[in-house]
C-alpha cells in the first residue's frame, strides 16, 4: 500500500489506481486529512512570491528606480519627442560644419597676414644690413598700406585671444572663492591649482599691459611688427620675473573643529536611527531641513561626518572624535542597509562599510589619500 | 474543495501544518528527511540568490566596459586588482563586497541602480535550486527532464490553485483541457516567450508525476527557517 504523500501525488496525476481513488473519496469530506493536506499545500503554493514569505526569506526588497531630477519651470516634454528631436542632428552637423570652416577661413587668412608681414620684416633687415656698412642705419619708413592692414590686424587678433583667455580666467565659478579668501593648500592638487592660477592671472596681466603699451605705440607709428610685438612682450615678462616667481604666502591650515556642526549631525542621526527604528525597511528618511536620505551614495550626513573624522580640520585621527565618527557609522551603517540590502547573504563588516563612506569620500576630496584611509580603518575600536 | 480553515499565516506554521507534516513525514524515509537532508536543500536555496546575483553583475560589468570603451587591464589597474579577476567577475565568479562597491564608485552608478536582479527572480532561482536538490535525493537513478523555468511557473500555477484537483475529481476531460489552458496562458504570463513544452493535460500529469513529490516536501519545508543571512 502507497503513503498518503504518494496516494495524492497519483491522484494529482490523473492515476485511477485504487490509492488514487481512495484520495478521490477521502476528498469528498472537507475534513478529511486528504483535503486539508491539499488545501494547505495550495495555500502554501500561493503564499510562495508573497510578500511576508519573500521578507521572511531575507530576500532584498526591489531597488527603487532612480527618479529623474525635477527641474520647476520646466518646460513638458513635446507628445512626440522622436518627430521634434529628429532636426537636432542635421542641425548640430550642419552648425559645426560652419564653425569649422570659418575658424580655417579665419586661420587661413591671418597666416597670409603674418607671412608678409614677416616677409615685409625680412626684406627690411636685408636692406638694413646692406646699408649699414655704407650709411649710417635708418630705419626704412614701412609702406603704411601694406604694414597697417597686416600688422595691426595681427595684433588686434593676438590681443582679442589674450582678452579672450583673460575673461575666461576672471568669470570663475561662483563656488570658488577669490585667492584671498580661499584656504591656501599648497600641498594638495587644489593648493597648486590656486597658485598656478594667480600666477598665470598675474603673468597675463602683466603681458596685457604690454600689448597695451604697444597698442599705443602701434597706433601712432603705424611701424610695428610682430616680432617687435614679441620682444616687447618678453621684455615686459622678464621685468615682471622676479615678482612672479615668489610663492604666495599660505596661511597656516585651520584646526578648528566645528562642535556646532557636529552637535547637528549627531542629532540628525538620533533621528534618523530613531525613524529606522520603527519602520527598518523606510525607505526613505526625512531628516530635519526637510532633505530625504534615499541611499548611501547620496548620505551626505554621512559624508560630512566622515570628512570631519577622516581630516579633523587639519589634524588627522584625534582620537575621542575618531571613537565618536566609528561609533555614529557603526550604529548607522548596518540601520542603512538593513531593508536596502543588496546582495543577500552578505552583511559588510563595519570597517568595509566605512571604506566604502571613505573611498566616496576619495573622489571629491584629495586629502584623504589611502594612508588616512588605512589608518582610521585600522585604528576603529574593536566591535562592541 | 474548500479548505477547512481559514488562511493560513506565512510567516508561522500553517494551522494545518500537523497534518502536513505527518503526511509528509509517513512518505519520506527518516533517513532522508534528516538534517543533513534539510541543511543541504536550504543551502541550495541560499547558494542560487548569489549565483544569479554573480552573473548580473558580471553581464553588467561587460556592458560598462564596451560602453565606456574600456579594456578589462584598464579597469583591472584602476581597481588594483588582476585582469584574471575581472574577467572572473564577468563570467559570473563571486564577487567581494568592497570590490563591487569599487565597481560602483569606479563606474559612477548609485547604490539603487545596483545591477541586482529583481526579487522575484532571485526568489524563483532560489525555489528551482532547491527543487532540484528535492528531487536528485528522492530518485537519484531519475534522468527525467530538469526542472526549467516554464515547468516550475506550470508547477506554480497548478498547485497554488484548486481547478486542476476539482477537474480530476470530477473527471471531465473538457474541464482538465480547459484547465491545462489556463495553466498555459499563466505561465505564458509568467514567461517572457510563450510555453512550449508543457502544454496539454498528458504532459501536466507527467509534470506532477515527476515533480509532485518535491514540491510538496519543499512547501513543507518553507516555514522552517529558509531566511538569507
Amino acid at each position: 500500500m502507497k503513503s498518503e504523500l504518494a496516494s495524492i501525488v497519483d491522484y494529482l496525476s490523473g492515476e485511477t489506481g485504487p490509492d488514487a481513488n481512495r484520495i478521490r473519496q477521502e476528498l469528498q469530506d472537507p475534513q478529511s486529512d486528504a483535503s486539508r493536506f491539499l488545501a494547505a499545500s495550495q495555500q502554501l503554493s500561493a503564499d510562495l512570491f508573497g510578500e511576508p514569505v519573500l521578507r521572511a526569506l531575507g530576500l532584498p526588497p526591489d531597488a527603487p528606480l532612480p527618479q529623474p531630477p525635477v527641474r520647476h519651470g520646466a518646460v513638458e516634454a513635446p507628445s512626440n519627442p522622436r518627430r521634434s528631436r529628429s532636426w537636432l542632428p542635421l542641425f548640430a552637423v550642419g552648425a559645426i560644419g560652419v564653425v569649422t570652416a570659418l575658424l580655417w577661413w579665419d586661420n587661413r587668412v591671418r597666416d597670409q597676414r603674418v607671412q608678409a608681414a614677416l616677409a615685409e620684416l625680412q626684406a627690411d633687415v636685408r636692406l638694413r644690413e646692406r646699408g649699414a656698412v655704407a650709411n649710417p642705419p635708418v630705419r626704412r619708413q614701412p609702406d603704411r598700406a601694406a604694414l597697417d592692414s597686416s600688422n595691426l590686424e595681427t595684433l588686434r587678433g593676438d590681443l582679442a585671444d589674450v582678452r579672450a583667455v583673460l575673461r575666461k580666467l576672471e568669470d570663475r565659478p561662483a563656488g570658488e572663492a577669490p585667492r584671498e579668501a580661499a584656504p591656501k593648500k599648497p600641498e594638495t592638487q587644489a593648493g597648486r591649482d590656486d597658485v598656478d592660477y594667480v600666477k598665470l592671472v598675474e603673468e597675463l596681466a602683466a603681458l596685457r599691459s604690454a600689448l597695451r603699451a604697444q597698442e599705443k605705440r602701434a597706433a601712432q607709428s603705424g611701424s610695428l611688427t610682430k616680432d617687435d610685438v614679441k620682444e616687447i612682450v618678453a621684455r615686459a615678462l622678464a621685468e615682471a620675473g622676479p615678482k612672479l616667481s615668489g610663492q604666495p604666502a599660505t596661511p597656516a591650515p585651520s584646526t578648528e573643529w566645528l562642535e556646532a556642526e557636529v552637535a547637528l549631525l549627531r542629532k540628525d542621526v538620533r533621528r534618523l536611527l530613531e525613524a529606522r527604528a520603527v519602520d527598518p525597511m523606510a525607505e526613505k528618511v526625512t531628516v530635519p531641513g526637510g532633505k530625504p536620505m534615499p541611499g548611501l551614495a547620496q548620505n551626505q550626513l554621512l559624508h560630512e561626518l566622515l570628512t570631519a573624522a577622516l581630516l579633523d580640520k587639519g589634524r588627522v585621527l584625534d582620537a575621542k572624535k575618531r571613537d565618536h565618527a566609528a561609533e555614529m557609522l557603526r550604529a548607522l551603517g548596518p540601520a542603512l542597509l538593513q531593508g536596502r540590502a543588496v546582495l543577500p547573504g552578505l552583511q559588510p563588516s563595519d570597517a568595509e562599510f566605512v571604506r566604502f563612506l571613505a573611498l566616496n569620500l576619495k573622489i571629491n576630496n584629495p586629502e584623504i589619500t589611502p594612508t588616512v584611509l588605512d589608518q582610521f580603518v585600522k585604528a576603529l575600536p574593536p566591535k562592541r | 474543495m474548500e479548505p477547512a480553515e481559514p488562511p493560513v499565516d506565512p510567516r508561522n506554521h500553517p494551522k494545518y501544518d500537523e497534518i502536513y507534516s505527518r503526511i509528509i513525514r509517513e512518505h519520506f524515509p527518516k533517513a532522508s528527511a534528516d538534517s543533513a537532508f534539510v541543511r543541504g536543500v536550504v543551502k541550495r536555496f541560499r547558494q542560487a540568490p548569489m549565483t544569479i546575483c554573480s552573473r548580473a553583475i558580471g553581464a553588467w560589468i561587460n556592458r560598462q566596459l564596451r560602453r565606456q570603451n574600456r579594456t578589462q587591464q584598464d579597469l583591472a589597474e584602476r581597481l588594483g586588482v588582476d585582469r584574471s579577476a575581472v574577467a572572473y567577475w564577468i563570467q559570473g565568479g563571486n564577487i567581494t563586497f568592497p570590490n563591487f562597491i569599487q565597481l560602483l564608485l569606479e563606474f559612477e552608478t548609485p547604490w539603487a541602480e545596483a545591477p541586482v536582479p529583481a526579487r522575484r527572480e532571485l526568489a524563483l532561482g532560489a525555489y528551482v535550486a532547491a527543487l532540484s536538490y528535492i528531487r536528485d535525493k528522492i530518485d537519484p537513478d531519475w534522468d527525467g527532464r530538469a526542472l526549467d523555468r516554464e515547468r516550475f511557473w506550470s508547477l506554480f500555477h497548478l498547485f497554488s490553485e484548486p481547478h486542476w484537483e476539482r477537474a480530476l475529481r470530477m473527471q471531465d476531460p473538457d474541464m482538465l483541457r480547459k484547465e491545462a489552458r489556463r495553466v498555459a496562458e499563466a505561465v505564458a504570463a509568467s514567461l517572457a516567450p510563450a510555453p512550449c513544452n508543457v502544454t496539454t493535460v498528458d504532459a501536466l500529469r507527467q509534470l506532477v508525476r515527476d515533480w509532485g513529490p518535491a514540491w510538496l516536501f519543499c512547501l513543507w519545508q518553507i516555514p522552517h527557517g529558509w531566511a538569507l543571512r
